[in-house]
Order: structure tokens, then sequence, then C-alpha cells
């Protein structure tokens, strides 16, 4: 599905953080993964506030002067099916975490490009873009 | 929907006034619908008050200002640090109002709730705003000051295109400032100011600060005869605010009195095409081209014209079209069916005065609200500024292009026509800018920006045919407005 709307860019956006809190909080509760509950639940707890900050962010900011038409950007390139699963290994647990925060990166940088008539909200991507790799790169030290 | 009352045969609801502190029915047994106009449903009904009615809320409003305006300036701030807080808390839901009857889309509902959020914002700064200057010893202990006043009752006539918004352009500075208000909004979009009603009753204003009449051009007449009302806002179109200018200053009131518009988007050779497109699609099809300060006429100078003739169709070519509840839509129909005739009859005149309509949004059709009133972006080709097309306010998803040779040819363009409110320049030369900016007879000037709205702390300006009045709403303007000057010399022995 093509996105086209700010509002619409955002609402996908708060599906992936919700996915993302999902598979992060099912993680960190789970024996198997003893070594990076830690790091899980707080990437959990990362999600979660960036969820509210972007709400929060996407009122404050939204400007029916400034608002422009999307085009070429698409849902498919971004949607993960990452979930976590009781019966994955921990080693499967980080890459499916890896996974996520790559494709997570790539969606920040370019969503943070096709919403760039929104400054107030298009900042908080570049922002989440470099959280997001910055998560990844604590997930790799794990492997 | 908002407060009403049920009509005995019927479910649709007849929505209420708010006077003194209370919702009340009218005593008017003459309604009109308010529709949806996306999916043509009606919404509810609204009433067209009586002159008896209208001139019992001027009462109410004039007995509670002698208290309101004796409350000191941060109390009657605190005030609207409660009605910002309880609208964010219903953002979403005026959003929505505001997509059903007015028919814009969700972001532009929503854009315009937080322009109305920040208006309020602004006028809590009045402890500051309000406060005059003086000056010690003018004379050997002679003292002079100058304090700035409240003068009693205000009312707004505000439009249909942005019914959540305006009306705040101008009320809470005049409360704010000490002075009670009455509003009268358009009968055609009336449940956004309905609901925003609801929530200055929950934050529980003093009785008789705040009213809401509904009604005609008959109950903004009312308003305009009364001896008790001090001043006036009206937001229109210029026929209208001529006569509301004319009519209020008659009978000795402040007015300022925004009409309408015809606003020219300069695209000079050097443009970023790729970057300014995409503001120029907002521009003219944002709201459905119902802004006054839409652009209407793009004029592409020397040879940027058919590079960027060729994007524009593209991208309105694009452009999604539905009713706004779906967020993926990019544009929602025209406000109502007369608006909608209005605009497919300037088409028409558009073809017989010779322009080429490169791009037909006429028979547009969205599945699923095939009754709505939607018109397609449309495009014209080789339109001069001397055809009504390119000269007067079309008010819909219209662009006309144009050509000049160069800034002074453009500049030439929007000087003749008579109205005055905004004009933009897409440039990266600073020289150019810099003259746009410095010649052009416009009000509210953008450089790389399609819509050059100010925001809160700005006045909102206009001028020529686009303004009548000295003070603009918003800003410094506003205070000043809503305000009267009083100096006083002491002396003590």
């Amino acid at each position: 599905m093509e996105l086209k709307t700010f509002s619409a860019v955002l609402r996908f956006t708060l599906q992936l953080e919700d996915q993302t809190t999902k598979f992060y909080q099912e993680a960190s509760s789970s024996d198997k993964c003893g070594g990076a509950n830690q790091l899980f639940a707080g990437l959990a707890e990362s999600s979660r506030k960036r969820r509210r900050a972007l709400e929060k962010a996407a009122r404050e900011s939204v400007d029916h002067s400034l608002l422009e038409p999307i085009s070429g950007f698409f849902e498919e390139n971004y949607a993960t099916s990452t979930t976590f699963s009781e019966t994955m290994s921990y080693a499967e647990a980080l890459a499916a975490a890896n996974q996520l925060e790559e494709r997570m990166q790539k969606f920040y940088l370019e969503a943070g490009e096709k919403i760039s008539f929104i400054l107030g909200v298009s900042r908080l991507y570049k922002r989440y873009t470099q959280e997001r790799a910055k998560a990844l790169a604590s997930l790799q030290s794990l492997s | 929907m908002g407060q009403s009352t049920k009509l005995a045969d019927t479910n649709v609801a007849v929505i209420r006034n708010y006077v003194n502190g209370e919702w009340v029915p009218s005593r008017s047994t003459r309604t009109l619908d308010v529709v949806n106009p996306a999916t043509t449903e009606v919404l509810a009904r609204v009433p067209i008050s009586t002159r008896e009615e209208v001139q019992e809320a001027v009462q109410y409003a004039k007995q509670a200002y002698e208290d309101w305006r004796e409350t000191p300036p941060l109390t009657r701030a605190r005030y609207l640090f409660t009605l910002k807080n309880i609208m964010e808390e219903h953002f979403e839901e005026v959003s929505r109002i505001l997509v059903q009857e007015h028919g814009k889309t969700i972001d532009e509902g929503r854009g315009e709730v937080r322009r109305a959020i920040e208006c309020i914002e602004h006028a809590a700064g009045t402890p500051t705003l309000m406060m005059g200057y003086g000056l010690e010893n003018i004379a050997p202990e002679l003292d002079e000051d100058c304090l700035l006043q409240p003068l009693g009752v205000f009312c707004c006539l505000p439009p249909s295109n942005f019914p959540a918004m305006i009306p705040f352009w101008f009320i809470p500075y005049a409360i704010a400032c000490g002075n009670t208000y009455i509003v009268k909004p358009s009968s055609e979009v009336p449940l956004s100011m309905n609901k925003m009603f609801e929530l200055i009753h929950e934050a529980d204003f003093p009785p008789g600060v705040m009213n809401l009449v509904n009604g005609t051009r008959e109950v903004a007449d009312v308003l305009l005869e009364s001896k008790d009302i001090k001043g006036v806002s009206f937001v229109g179109s210029t026929p209208v605010a001529k006569y509301v200018y004319s009519k209020a200053t008659s009978t000795g009131k402040r007015a300022q009195c925004q009409g309408g518009a015809k606003n020219f988007l300069v695209v000079m050779p050097d443009a970023l095409l790729d970057k300014i497109v995409p503001t120029i699609m907002n521009s003219v099809y944002g709201c459905t081209g119902q802004r006054c300060l839409a652009g209407a006429n793009v004029v592409g100078v020397g040879d940027v014209y058919e590079p960027l003739k060729q994007k524009l169709v593209e991208a309105a070519k694009a452009i999604k079209v539905g009713y706004g509840m779906d967020e993926s839509v990019q544009m929602g129909p025209l406000r109502s069916k007369q608006a909608k005739e209005k605009v497919l009859s300037y088409v028409e005149t558009g073809l017989e005065e010779g322009a080429k309509l490169i791009l037909d949004g006429r028979n547009l059709k969205v599945d699923g609200y095939e009754d709505g009133y939607f018109v397609g972006p449309t495009i014209f080709d080789n339109v001069g500024p001397k055809m009504k097309i390119g000269s007067e306010e079309i008010f819909g998803p219209v662009m006309c292009l144009m050509r000049a040779k160069d800034l002074d040819e453009a500049l030439d363009m929007i000087h003749q026509n008579p109205h005055g409110n905004a004009a933009s320049i897409f440039t990266q030369n600073g020289k150019w800018a810099r003259e746009f900016k410095h010649r052009v007879q416009a009000g509210n000037v953008g450089i790389n920006i399609g819509i050059a709205a100010p925001v809160a702390y700005f006045p909102f300006s206009g001028w020529k045919d686009s303004f009548f009045g000295d003070l603009h709403g918003q800003g410094f303007d506003a205070i000043n407005f809503f305000t009267e000057r009083k100096v006083v010399i002491s002396r003590w022995f």
C-alpha cells in the first residue's frame, strides 16, 4: 500500500514501533535469551518512548500550510513479520532482532526524507535512525 | 454531536446557542441543514436565531464585561491555559468533526486545530502583551502613563473554510484583554464551533464572557446594528467584507474585515522544481483550494514554464481525492453543492475565454461517495491576468498557468489584480527574492513557501481588496484592536 499523506506515514510508523515493543517485551522475558534480557527490556522501553514522542510531536507540529502530497513510498518495503516465538533459540532471537533494527533504521531514514515538510517530526525520524543504528551495534556486540 | 435538541419527528438534532454560560435552544422555528459534503448526510440542523435572542446575548455579554474587565490579566490568562489543555485532550475529536462538516482531510483538520490552539497559547501571554508604558517627570514632578484598557463586547463572523481556527484569531485575544465576546459561526459549518463551546463550557469561564449564537446574515446584521458591540471581526468574500466594514464603521464600531484573494505563485527559472512542485500542490489543492491563502495563478518566468507545467500536471494527476476520514486521501470535496457549481461555472468560463484546459477535474467520481461535492484537480494553460478565471477568486481546485518574461512582468500581473492577500516566489536567487519581498503588493508573502500563513504571534495581513480596516487578526495587532489607549498625567501635592 502506498503511503501518500503525513498521517498515513505516522500511523505506519506507530504500527512498526508497536511490533518492536512486542518483540522485545516477549524476548526479554524468555529464559532462552538470558544473556540479553536486560538489553531487550531496555529496547522495549526505548520503543515505547519513541511512540509517545512521535505522537506528541505529530500533534504539535502538524501544520495545514506545510502539508505536501507524498509519492513513491510503500509499506511493503518496510513491513516486518519479525515476531518473537518461545521456540526461538538465543541465536535466532538475536538474528531476528538484528534484522528488525536494520529494517527500522532504513525505514526511519527514508520516511524522514518523505515527511521533511513537517520538520518538527522529520528531525525525530533522523534521531531515531541513529538510535536504531546504536541498538543494532549493541545487538551485534552480543553475537 | 454537540449540545442540541432533537426535533420531534426526526433523528437529526438542532444545535443550540450558548448564552450566559448555558446551552439554550433557539426559539426560532427556522433551521438549515448541516451537510457532510462527501457523504451528503445531514449531520444536524442549525437554527436561524431570532433578533431578540441575539440582543439578549449582547446584553448578557455587556453585563459580564463589568466583572470580567476587573479580573486581573493573569487570572484571565489562566482560563486560557485551562482551555488549551482541554482542547489538547479533544484534539482528535474536533479534527474529525471538521472533516465531517467541512470535507477537509484529517491532516488538514488536525493542522487547523493546532493553529487554533497556538492562538490561545499566544494570547495567554497577555499580561505582558497588554502592558502599557510610562515616563516620570515629563515636567518636574509630573508623570505620564499610557494604559491599554478593554472596551466591552466584541463579535466575530467567521467563514466556512476554517470554522475551528479563524474564530481563535480573535476570541482569545479579546477575552484575555478583558472584553467579552459573541461568535456567530457560518451556518454551513457550525458544528466545530459548537464543540469548541462545549470545551469552553468545561473551562468554566464566568457566564456571559463567551457566547455563541447561530444563524445567517440576519443574525450578523443584528450584531452589526447593536450599539453595545464595540468591534467586529469578519473573514469572507470581498463584497461581504466591504458590506460588513461599511455597516460596522457607520455604527461607530471598530472593524477588521478580511476579504477574498487571488494569489500568485511566481516560479523563477532557477527554482528547484522537484522541491517546489509538492509545495505548489499543497498551495493550490490543499483544502480543495478553499483557503484565502491558496495559490491560484502559477506564473512561470522565462524558460521554466514548459518543464514546470509538465511536472505540475503529473503531480496533480496523482492526487488522491476522496473522503478525508481515509488517511490516504490527499484532497477532499468542496464545501457544498453551491461551491461545486460555482467552480464548475468558472471552468466553463475559462473555456469560453479561450484558456486551454489541460487537466479536467469536472467529472471526477469517488467510489462510495458518488453524490459528494467532488471536483478533481484542474489546470488551465495560457491564462491571461485579465481573464475572469485569472482575476477572480474561484475558491476551488483550479490552477491557472501564466507566462511572464521576467520578474517585472510577473509583479505587474500581481499588481493589476484588485486583491492583495498573498504572493509567493520560488527561487534560489537572493536578489530576486529580496526584490519580490520589497516590491510585491500583498500582505502575506512567501519565499519558497506556497501558503504564507502567519503564525499566531504575527498579524494575518492582507492588502487592497483583501482587507478592510487598520488592524489585523493575531499578533500585536490583535492586542491593539481589542484595547484602547488611556493616557494619564498625574501630579501629587
